[in-house]
């Protein structure tokens, strides 16, 4: 499985990233929305983890723009932080095509698992 | 030219490099701390002082210091150099003076900085004088943005009535090769024969020209525009006059053409805590005649030219309060933020005639207005922000305070009464990564001083999504909504109505 993770913290970013490889995923990483569709594009991820607010392209509106590719691709949305509390920007998230939302702080073990139920209902036998 | 008919360039900043370089040797010699000299680069003002040289200047070993520098650098005329002198200003603060230098430092040469063009340079002599080289303006002109700089420095520092603070002085060499201090004594004599010149104005039609010998006022601009790309527009006394009749007692004050063009439209602001576009902020504009259908901020045209800036405001004014009236009368309930500069509010005298408008206003309809002050100064005293707020606040529901982006610390505004901060993103030529790093250190820092927050021109969603995360009160710019002709109606907007398709 390969999945995508777009994130502009980098240390955040890497975390995901080494939690998932040591899982024994496969992870191709990108620092914005922009960055992310161009590899949506190239690597054709089985999921992506996406960050809400990034800069040039914000994780929502990429959200959206990838669904519009394919409709079926497995997306968790994370986010954290701001006054109108990260379930706002979630819970839009959801409604315009995340998969499902994590926010952060996140348990790692809770996005492995996810990762992989999701992933792996996605990925065809 | 060049000997094969082309035009022989040297590298600008190569050139204003080597001009900085003599001026440091020169001034503070090759050891100890030396002030740094600032040089607007070519393509963006954006500067970076880091230290003044904490001495007082003694004039004669300047005056030396000033003519070494020119006879090493012939191409430098000693009347191209102008100098702003806050000593008035020092001895008006007597033992305070210690107390503000630092600030009072700051605020120069924030002011300063924000009149530099590329090439333009500009360095401290102690603490209290500052020396200016124009590169491309004629003597006539340098002298006229040195004495509207020096100017706004001290209204700045102390308000209305300051200019008899202000010594602004231009170099001249002598027969005998000594330099001495020419004084620059007024307004008036600063306009003698020099034209004004509006950095945002249309240029002239002949913007691809070559550039002609600067030899009047009206040559030296078209000469500018021509090898710039920047608009300049020389106004001719007559039509100057006509097209913008200035404020009482300062009949041959300077204005700029500009404001014949002006327009007004009106930005939703979002409070995404409420979920409303209750508030729209009139933004004055003026058409940009070599832009098709473009239009500029017109707080930009007006920039360095105190009177004009102060007829933009009362345009302003009046279109707001036009705006209350037929508010009151079709039974719109909306806030409006009205812009109003800093350097206008500062001179007692337009304090009193925009208050008194404002005091025009219905009574029952002053809660639908903000004002909001904007360029206002990096390094603002406190109690000169408390004298100029004083007469808005009875008038208004709020009064709120446009900065910098960068600005981390708002312990200046606590207890003032001004009940936001916020700023204008719209044109910083900075990443979205490096803007959204700052949306967050000026929200944590304005949460510290408890003041509501606004951000203006967030120009994309990931913006504007950057500065809700953030926890920014108010929000606008084209990543949430399009201008209006006037304010229209309070409109319910969601999160999620950010990503409408538009």
């Amino acid at each position: 499985m390969q999945v995508l993770v777009i994130d502009d913290d980098v240390a955040v970013r890497q975390t995901i990233a080494l939690l998932l490889e040591d899982a024994g995923i496969e992870v191709v990483q990108a620092a914005d929305g922009k960055e992310g569709l161009r590899a949506f594009q190239r690597a054709r991820p089985d999921l992506i983890v996406t960050d809400i607010i990034m800069p040039e392209k914000e994780g929502i509106q990429t959200i959206i723009d990838i669904r519009k590719q394919d409709p079926k691709l497995p997306i968790i949305a994370i986010s954290g932080g701001g006054r109108i509390g990260n379930t706002d920007f979630l819970e839009i998230a959801a409604r315009l095509g995340a998969s499902t939302t994590l926010p952060k702080p996140f348990d790692p073990e809770a996005l492995v698992s996810l990762v992989r139920k999701l992933g792996g209902e996605a990925k065809p036998a | 030219m060049g000997a094969d008919g082309t035009r022989s360039t040297q590298p600008k900043e190569t050139a204003a490099d080597g001009l900085v370089g003599k001026m440091r040797r020169l001034l503070w010699g090759s050891g100890g701390k030396a002030p740094d000299v600032v040089v607007a680069p070519a393509a963006r003002k954006t500067l970076a002082w880091k230290q003044a040289s904490g001495a007082d200047a003694d004039e004669a070993e300047f005056l030396g210091q000033v003519r070494r520098m020119l006879q090493q650098t012939p191409s430098l005329q000693a009347s191209r150099l102008n100098i702003i002198g806050l000593k008035r200003v020092k001895e008006h603060f007597g033992d305070e003076w210690k107390r503000i230098a630092d600030r009072a430092d700051r605020i120069a040469r924030n002011v300063i900085e924000r009149h530099l063009n590329p090439g333009d340079i500009y360095a401290n002599w102690g603490v209290d004088t500052y020396i200016t080289v124009f590169a491309r303006l004629s003597e006539q002109e340098a002298r006229v943005k040195c004495y509207l700089i020096g100017n706004e420095i001290v209204r700045t520092l102390l308000g209305d009535d300051a200019s008899e603070f202000l010594e602004v002085k231009t170099a001249v060499s002598r027969v005998d090769g000594s330099i001495d201090l020419k004084t620059v004594g007024s307004l008036q004599q600063v306009f003698d024969g020099a034209e004004v010149i509006s950095p945002l104005a249309p240029p002239p039609e002949s913007s691809s020209a070559p550039p002609a010998p600067a030899t009047t006022p009206r040559d030296t601009t078209a000469a500018l525009a021509a090898e710039t790309g920047h608009a300049f527009v020389p106004i001719e006394r007559e039509k100057r006059a006509a097209a913008a009749p200035v404020a009482a007692g300062s009949q041959n004050a300077p204005a700029v053409n500009v404001l014949a063009g002006v327009d007004f439209v009106f930005r939703p602001m979002w409070d995404p805590t409420r979920n409303v576009i209750a508030t729209y902020r009139c933004v004055p504009q003026v058409k940009l005649s070599n832009v098709n259908g473009a239009a500029g901020d017109a707080s930009l045209a007006v920039a360095g030219d105190p009177e004009a800036t102060a007829q933009l405001d009362r345009t302003t004014l009046a279109r707001v309060k036009s705006d209350l009236k037929a508010m009151a009368a079709d039974g719109r309930r909306l806030i409006i933020a009205m812009p109003l500069h800093f350097e206008t509010l500062c001179s007692a005298a337009q304090r009193r005639r925009i208050s008194a408008e404002l005091g025009a206003i219905a009574e029952s309809m002053k809660q639908y207005l903000v004002v909001e002050i904007v360029g206002v100064p990096t390094g603002f005293l406190k109690s000169r922000l408390m004298e100029v707020i004083a007469p808005l606040r009875m008038h208004c529901r709020a009064v709120s305070l446009q900065v910098s982006i960068g600005t981390i610390d708002f312990t200046q505004v606590r207890g003032t009464g001004i009940s936001a901060v916020g700023a204008d993103i719209a044109d910083l030529a900075k990443s979205e990564a490096v803007v959204m790093q700052q949306l967050s250190r000026f929200q944590r820092a304005a949460e510290k001083a408890e003041v509501v927050t606004f951000l203006h021109g967030a120009q994309s969603r990931s913006l504007a999504a950057a500065a809700v995360g953030a926890g920014f009160h108010y929000v606008d710019g084209d990543g949430v909504a399009a201008t209006l002709n006037r304010p229209e109606r309070i409109v319910p907007f969601q999160l999620a109505d950010l990503y409408a398709p538009r």
